[in-house]
Formats: C-alpha cells, structure tokens, sequence
C-alpha cells in the first residue's frame, strides 16, 4: 500500500501540473476517470491561485488583460508554487519572475508596476503609526544639526523605477474610467508609500525628498544626508525638503541613531 | 490529552444555538452599518490574520456586536510536512484578539514537501491516515490552547486502500483527542450524489454529543459526457434536499449553531440573511416537534 506521503506527492505534483498522468491506481474510477478526478483539483489549484494573483496585482491585471495575466500567473505558479496556507503570501516573487521574463521588451514596465502593487498590498497590511512627535527640535543646537538623525515612518516604503510607474498606477485605478495616454519615456518615479490609519498614501517625490530620505533610511545623520544628496543631485533648499518630509509623515520623530525604509526598487 | 484537560482547553463558551452566516468582504460595511438580525458570524481565519488591515478592522468591530467562530481552510492538517508553525502562530494570534467561540479546520490536506495548492484535498481512511490526524489535531490543540473542531469535506475522489468508513474515522479522531466536529451537510450531500455514499447512515453514526456545528452551503453539477460530478462552489442557496437532509440531521443530532456558507457569487446581505433565517425556522420547528 502506498504511504500517505507518497500518495501527498503523486496527488500534488498532478494538481500543480508536473505531471500529466493522475496516480490513478489508487483512485476509485467508477464513471469518471482518475484523471477527470484530480483534474477538479488541479483546476481548483489554478483558478485560487490566478483569483489570489489577481487580487494582489489589479492594475496589472487592467493594463495587461485577464487573458495574459492569467496566463502568464499561471506559468508562474508551475515554478513558484505558493508556499502557504494563507493566500495572501502569494505573489511574492512575481515581480522578480516578471523581470526575467519581460526584460528588454516592450512590457518591461510591468516590473515596476508589479513592484509597487506588492509593496502597496505589504503597506496595507501594516499598522499606521501615531503622530509625528519632535518634541525637544526646538531645544537642539546648531552645533548638534551635523549629528541630528530622524525617526522614519517605520511603514514607509521607497521605490524608483525609471518608467512613469506612478502615473501608470495611479491612472489605473477603479475609479478612473478612462486612463489617459501615458508615454513610457516621459519620465522615470521616485514613489513613497505610507500607511495611514484609513488608506495607504502613494506619492511622488521630487529627487532631492527621495535621495535624503534614502540617505536617511541607509543611516544618514542630517549633515551626512544633506551632502549626499547635494553631491548625487545637486543643491536644494534643505529646510523646504525636511518640511516637506515632515509634512507628508515620512519623518516622525528625532533618535540617535537612524532607523531603516523598506526598498522595493 | 486527558479530558479534564480538554476542557481546560476550552474556556471561550460556545456559539449561540442558533444561524450565522459567513463573513464576506462584500458585507462588512452593510453589517456595521445595520442591525442585521443574524446569530454569530464565521470568519475565514486566514483572510483576518493582519487584524491592521481594513478587513481586520472591520472583524474587530463586528467582534463586538456578533458572536464569533473562526474557520480555517490553510493550516493543511492532514498534510505530511510538519505542522506550519508560522501559520499556526498567525491563527493563535487572531484566537487572542477576537475570542471566537468556536476554532474549526478541515478533515483535510492541501500541501505536501512546502507546496500548496490551497485547496482541500481528501485524505484516505486508513489506520496511518488516523493515527497522523489524531497526532496533528493534538499538536495543534496544545499550540493553539484550545480544542478545535473538524470539519468533513466535499471529495471528488476515493480511494481504493480505504479502511475505515468516514464517519467512524471522524468519530476515533473526536475521541483521542476531544476535538469537536463540525457536520457539513452540503458535503455529506454533494459525498452521495458522487459516490454513493449514505448521507443518512453518516448522520447516525457521527456521535452527536461531539457535533458542534453544522454548515450548509449550495453547489453546482458539472456533466461530463453522461456522467457528473457535483462541486461544493459555495456559489448557490442551499438545495432542497439538503434543507432535507438538515432537517434529519437536527432529528437525530439536535439543534446546533447552523452557519449559511456563500463564497462565490456572493450575493446582498439580505438573502444569506433569508437562507439564516430559514434554517432558524427549521431549528425551532425541530425543537417545537421535540418539546
């Protein structure tokens, strides 16, 4: 008699498609057979996994179509398979599987998408934070504005992308009926998203607020970051940008030393 | 497990003897919004395991007015790999928010070497199969700090090195570890119609005092050339034949809390709350005709 656990493997492998044959010696055939049998599984199999994909990359799903997309999320299930009980982990690599399949061609900004869809989906999934609390900013020294380090919205998430993403994104929603017509080479994004208590915030920064959030992320002091960015992009208005920082919650306090940003591109 | 300690296990009382309906997305603004006259809800513990998230949110709040069972479908309990101790934390973790009455999974498998297809898959009804489920069902009760109940599933197969008849190998499972079982009437149904398996023997041999729950849900028939296959979509009302084969089960086990499963297809708040209000009327003739 076979083991449990090698009828599990026959049985899965069928269901996730590595094998095109059902193990149909020990099924009961009766009027249908095993094949038809554990084909409903291997059905089910692919319809959750393509409505879980669906779920987390609707905008993709809008530029690309349902055929494609199912398609396509179905070749990525045969090689990564989903690796919990919990539907939403699923997707997690589709970005990365997309970059190897897309690269060089004309969907190449897929990518990007694909990458701002997941991070937006992790940042949903995530508690917002209180207010901003600079309690103290007022009492701080010139002498210490060298050595001063931020508080970053631990929900924060940064990525650049060198194709229009955010406009494709945002162009993209339910509830734009018709997306305009957007250029692939007007621009590159340089996109934040926060969590706030009722939304996720996406947004655009400008290049200066995204290298000195960044530089902040990877541990900057305030002097550090403010010269790594006038070195890598060019003079700004430091106190405008901080303001601005501040203002959309990037910035949430004062600490000693600097605390990490998720990157996703 | 001795049973003193079972019940150690199980100190959150019990679902209201009356019908819930499953918690859908869809109508989480409709109940917060109205007084919707429904007994408990039943919320699918994987979609609520980030209570952060906006759905969470809403379990919260619903959590507070309703009377709460949660009904796993990704913890794979029949599965050979070990135990999913992440998933496992995730779903003590959501028990310690919401304190739900009742905890329930499947007589089930659905991953294998990491792999998961997240679905249900049937297990066969040997002594090994038994001996694993009554191993795995403990280690999760002592994970989780509570008993569990099992659920039996819709199959659209069987297995020919099968030994133990279902019922029975549910009935040994309740009795090695405590666990309750959770009768889907539904599957019992869509069970007959594709394999000639007995609905009504299943009910009398299922010991009622294990049964905590009953599900039922409606499905659809796929042919295939002359023969069919009926498919447990959760994507319909629930049948007439399964009404009657629930009103069998309430003469023979007793009334017990009755959920209205609608999964796909889902439609407005008023007609699940229409298919709850039918199985109330059911349950309370029953208890009418017993008094």
């Amino acid at each position: 008699m076979i083991s449990l656990r090698d009828l599990q493997r026959d049985m899965l492998s069928f269901a996730l498609g590595d094998r095109a044959t059902a193990p149909g010696e020990w099924i009961v055939e009766g009027r249908l057979c095993a094949d038809r049998r554990l084909g409903v599984y291997r059905n089910n199999a692919q319809i959750v996994f393509a409505n879980a994909m669906q779920a987390a990359y609707p905008v993709l799903v809008r530029l690309s179509g349902e055929d494609w997309f199912n398609q396509t999320a179905l070749f990525y299930q045969r090689m990564h398979a989903s690796r919990s009980g919990d539907l939403n982990e699923v997707g997690r690599e589709f970005a990365d599987f997309l970059a190897d399949t897309l690269q060089g061609g004309e969907h190449e900004y897929f990518v990007d998408v694909a990458r701002l869809e997941w991070a937006y989906g992790r940042t949903l999934n995530q508690r917002a934070v209180g207010s901003p609390d600079f309690e103290g900013l007022d009492t701080i020294t010139e002498d210490e504005y060298e050595s001063l380090c931020f508080r970053i919205n631990p929900t924060a998430s940064l990525l650049e992308s060198s194709y229009p993403t955010f406009a494709i994104w945002s162009s993209n929603q339910p509830e734009v009926g018709c997306p305009p017509l957007i250029r692939l080479n007007q621009g590159g994004s340089r996109i934040l998203m926060i969590r706030r208590v009722d939304r996720v915030d996406v947004q655009e920064l400008g290049p200066h607020a995204f290298a000195l959030l960044r530089a902040f992320a990877d541990g900057a002091s305030l002097g550090a970051g403010f010269r790594s960015v006038i070195e890598g992009v060019g003079e700004f208005d430091l106190a405008n940008v901080l303001g601005q920082l501040i203002g959309v919650n990037a910035l949430i306090g004062l600490r000693r030393s600097a605390a990490g940003v998720s990157r996703v591109g | 497990m001795s049973r003193a300690a079972r019940n150690e296990l199980n100190p959150l009382g019990r679902i209201p003897v009356s019908a819930g309906i499953g918690l859908r997305t869809r109508h989480h603004a409709d109940l917060l919004q109205s007084t919707a006259e429904v007994g408990w809800l039943e919320a699918q513990s994987e979609n609520y395991f980030n209570l952060d998230s906006s759905a969470g949110r809403a379990l919260l709040a619903l959590r507070e007015r309703y009377a709460l069972s949660l009904h796993g479908v990704g913890l794979s309990l029949g599965s050979t790999d070990p135990l999913d101790k992440v998933h496992i934390e995730k779903l003590k973790q959501l028990i310690g928010r919401t304190e739900p009455a009742l905890v329930s999974e499947h007589l089930s498998w659905g991953s294998v070497d990491g792999r998961f297809v997240n679905d249900l898959l049937p297990l066969p009804y040997t002594r090994e199969s038994l001996r694993h489920m009554i191993d795995r069902v403990d280690q999760t009760q002592q994970a989780l700090g509570r008993t569990i109940a099992i659920e039996n599933i819709s199959a659209y197969l069987q297995f020919s090195h099968s030994e133990i008849a279902e019922p029975h190998f549910l009935s040994e499972l309740s009795q090695a570890t405590g666990c309750g079982l959770l009768l889907d009437i539904n599957n019992l149904y869509v069970n007959e119609r594709n394999h000639g398996q007995d609905a009504r023997r299943f009910i009398e041999a299922i010991p009622a005092q294990a049964v905590q729950e009953f599900h039922l849900a409606g499905h659809t028939v796929n042919s295939f050339g002359d023969a069919e296959l009926v498919i447990d979509t959760h994507s319909a009302p629930v049948c007439e034949a399964v009404w009657t084969l629930y009103e069998f089960a309430l003469r023979k086990i007793g009334a017990k809390p009755t959920l209205i499963e609608w999964d796909s297809e889902i439609p407005a708040l008023d007609v699940l709350v229409r298919e709850a209000d039918k199985a109330s009327y059911l349950m309370q003739r029953h208890r009418d005709l017993a008094a």
